[in-house]
């Protein structure tokens, strides 16, 4: 302990390193995420967006998985299929466990072969008639 | 012989008393001619009182002939041009000559091509006349200049338009016929005929119910109101008239009854779209959540050559602070479409945002399809109304040219706006769809000008620069283009230096510039002595020989005050924003700031929570 006081500015500069590299962690793993048209934030928090379909969700995996491994995470995730595309690998399922969506998409993370997990998001009409708001 | 002689007489004196016209002076360039007209013939005003043998002499000396008198006194003639001339060289010709009032094409008129759709008239956003629409009174012209369009291209059964929606009333007498067949299904024989992976989808399909009826179920009909904008069928003397009067809808629904639908039937009716031929997808919907797959689905859009054309939302809100998705995601292929009213401009309820909203389009009191067996007719309003007046303009540039890229049909759109001030800083274009000049686009080279100038404020007898650059934002690449500057009275020039071709005169200098590739620029920069006091405004013209779409970025003006003594605004600076000694350069947007002040502060910061560590007990 007495060794690592030999310089005192040497551990408020490690303290400061650190701050930066964190800096820098947090914009190269921004790059990486499909990006808005603009600098507003994407409202992709589960826990305040009720738009979505109670009890299902959309399960992007990876390319290169084996059916046998497939049916695996569906199984351990307690998630029904509802249709399967083969070309994006993605499922459309329901949840069967009794988890919620925000903790099916949470435990989605655990697994590696799953590229991301989401709610299935509503959209809506945006016109209506003249004296209603659109 | 004595014939060819007098001839020959009569062309010198028009080479002799028009010095202007001298074998030896420069060539004045051809100017682009827009529009129709006569080719190998041109209209020429001479002046009043100019005699015969001098009109003759210049027709002669030109190798013209004159066709006829179109006045009584002879100075309006029609004129036939020598074999080979062009109209637009015969022109230059003609208006070099001193005595020559003008010269211009014999333009071509005919009466713009009108529907007899009953309710044509209803439709301010195609056609503005200032006309009353359902109690609202608007601005003529404030539309998207449809009839002129018309003269170019009514659509065609080629395109086909996904109408990704609630679904359409592909029975409508005023849609049938432009409704999408599938013409490798054989209806009703419970075979998926031409293996797409669905059975019977002659007109579509449904993925709400997951079968081939994609009627819409809702009410009024959201999917037909906007199927009917794009393409209800034209100028067949009933109700509405489409952008397009002949094209393909494709009704793919995944919005139900209530008007709601979810992401995971959106991918696969986009995925429907793609695989089955679409153009261009109509997306009159959208929410605050982001969807990755929403996102893959319309980037595999993107990368199979379809335009996705999306409303921005009704919230009034701003969406370059708050996303609307799928009109905000980054891909090239989207437009983002806010709604415009009567009087050009933004509708109270239209999201706007100058980096993530494109462009308005009418999207207030819009009369269109809806579903039969009611009315038929409804007007809605929303984003949803203003998106699909974009889609069919896009069809129609994708009828004009059928291989023309999403990116292109986008550049068409966008670069032919018609900019209002109630719109500039409201969306990126700063403006409201035009479908003229956005079907002139695929064919044309749309040169724009800008200007600068070396100092905002300089002191007399001292000099400043003009500099033009000129880009060629067309699809087409430019020729002949020429840069012309009428310099004002109260300068002098002193030289012009162009990146490529050259310039003469010194009073209005005109640079011949040559051929400007699709997106490439050249400059002109132009110095002169300043010798008068006040504000000098300098206004440079660009042309070349093939058709600009775009005329109004065609000139452009820049101003420099000249002072007696020396001001405030830095005579002979370069503009640029000086810093202060010894001061860093700081960042300029709220984030950088933010983190520029960190990275200052926070050092110090610790080293005096370091400190305070120590020294405590």
């Amino acid at each position: 302990m007495t060794r690592l006081r030999c310089s005192p500015l040497f551990f408020p500069f490690l303290l400061f390193c650190v701050f930066l590299f964190a800096i820098v962690l947090t914009v190269c793993n921004r790059s990486v995420v499909p990006s808005p048209r603009s600098s507003a934030t994407s409202s992709d928090g589960l826990g305040d967006q009720p738009g979505y379909r109670p009890g299902e969700l959309l399960i992007k995996f990876r390319a290169g998985m084996t059916p046998e491994r497939r049916m695996e995470i569906i199984r351990q995730l307690g998630v029904e299929p509802i249709a399967y595309d083969q070309r994006h690998f993605l499922l459309h399922a329901k949840i069967t466990g009794g988890r919620s969506v925000d903790e099916t998409v949470k435990r989605c993370a655990e697994f590696p072969d799953v590229e991301y997990a989401e709610p299935n998001y509503l959209r809506k009409g945006l016109g209506k008639g003249l004296g209603q708001t659109p | 012989m004595t014939r060819l002689f007098s001839i020959g007489l009569i062309a010198l004196l028009g080479l002799v008393l028009n010095p202007a016209g001298h074998a030896n002076a420069p060539e004045e360039p051809a100017a682009p001619l827009h529009g129709v007209y006569v080719s190998g013939e041109i209209l020429v005003q001479f002046k009043s009182n100019t005699p015969t043998f001098l009109i003759e002499g210049l027709h002669a000396a030109i190798g013209a002939v004159k066709k006829r008198n179109l006045d009584r006194r002879g100075g309006l003639q029609q004129v036939k041009l020598p074999n080979g001339m062009t109209v637009e060289e015969g022109i230059a010709r003609y208006r070099k000559n001193s005595n020559v009032d003008y010269a211009e094409p014999n333009y071509l008129r005919h009466a713009l091509l009108m529907p007899d759709d009953t309710s044509f008239g209803l439709l301010w956003g195609l056609n503005n006349t200032g006309q009353t629409v359902n109690g609202t009174t608007g601005t003529a012209d404030a539309d998207i200049d449809a009839p002129e369009a018309w003269d170019v291209t009514t659509g065609s059964s080629s395109v086909i338009i996904a109408v990704v929606d609630s679904g359409v009333d592909w029975n409508h007498p005023d849609l049938a016929a432009n409704i999408w067949t599938n013409t490798g299904e054989t209806p009703g024989n419970s075979t998926d005929d031409d293996g797409n992976g669905f059975v019977d989808d002659v007109h579509g399909w449904d993925f709400v119910d997951n079968d081939n009826d994609p009627t819409s179920e809702d009410t009024p009909g959201h999917g037909s109101h906007v199927s009917g904008t794009i393409a209800a069928v034209g100028d067949n003397s009933l109700g509405v008239t489409g952008i397009m009067w002949t094209a393909q809808i494709m009704p793919v629904r995944f919005l139900d009854a209530s008007g709601s639908g979810s992401v995971a039937d959106e991918v696969l009716a986009i995925q429907y779209a793609i695989d089955n031929g679409a153009k261009i997808i109509n997306a009159s919907y959208g929410d605050s959540t982001f969807s990755n797959s929403e996102f893959n689905a319309i980037s595999a859009a993107n990368t199979a050559g379809l335009l996705f054309v999306a409303a921005a939302g009704n919230d009034a809100q701003n969406n370059d602070s708050k996303s609307s998705y799928p009109a905000n995601y980054n891909l090239p292929n989207i437009i983002s479409v806010a709604a415009s009213t009567q009087r050009d401009a933004l509708a109270s309820f239209s999201n706007f945002g100058v980096l993530s909203v494109d462009l308005a389009a009418p999207g207030t009191n819009i009369r269109s399809t809806v579903n039969m067996p009611s009315v038929g007719y409804a007007y809605l309003q929303g984003t949803s109304m203003a998106t699909p007046h974009v889609t069919g303009v896009a069809g129609l540039v994708a009828a004009v040219d059928p291989s023309l890229t999403p990116s292109d049909i986008k550049r068409s759109i966008l670069n032919s706006v018609d900019v209002k001030s109630s719109l500039i800083g409201k969306v990126l274009t700063g403006g409201r769809l035009n479908a003229f000049g956005a079907v002139q686009y695929p064919n044309g080279a749309d040169l724009k000008v800008t200007e600068n100038v070396s100092a905002s404020a300089v002191i007399i007898g001292n000099n400043a620069t003009f500099t033009m650059t000129v880009t060629d934002l067309g699809l087409l690449d430019a020729a002949n283009v020429t840069l012309t500057d009428v310099l004002p009275g109260t300068v002098t020039f002193v030289s012009a230096t162009p990146s490529q071709g050259s310039c003469i005169g010194t009073t209005t200098v005109t640079c011949d510039l040559g051929a400007l590739a699709k997106d490439a620029s050249a400059t002109v920069a132009i110095d002169v002595t300043t010798t008068a006091v006040g504000a000098v405004n300098n206004t440079a013209s660009v042309a070349g020989s093939v058709t600009d779409p775009v005329s109004a970025n065609d000139s452009i003006a820049a101003t420099v005050m000249v002072n007696n003594i020396p001001s405030g605004g830095g005579a002979g600076g370069g503009g640029g924003g000086g810093c202060g000694i010894g001061t860093p350069a700081a960042p300029s947007s709220p984030t950088g700031a933010a983190i520029f002040l960190l990275v200052l502060f926070l050092p110090l910061f610790f080293i005096r929570v370091w400190r305070k560590i120590r020294l405590s007990p």
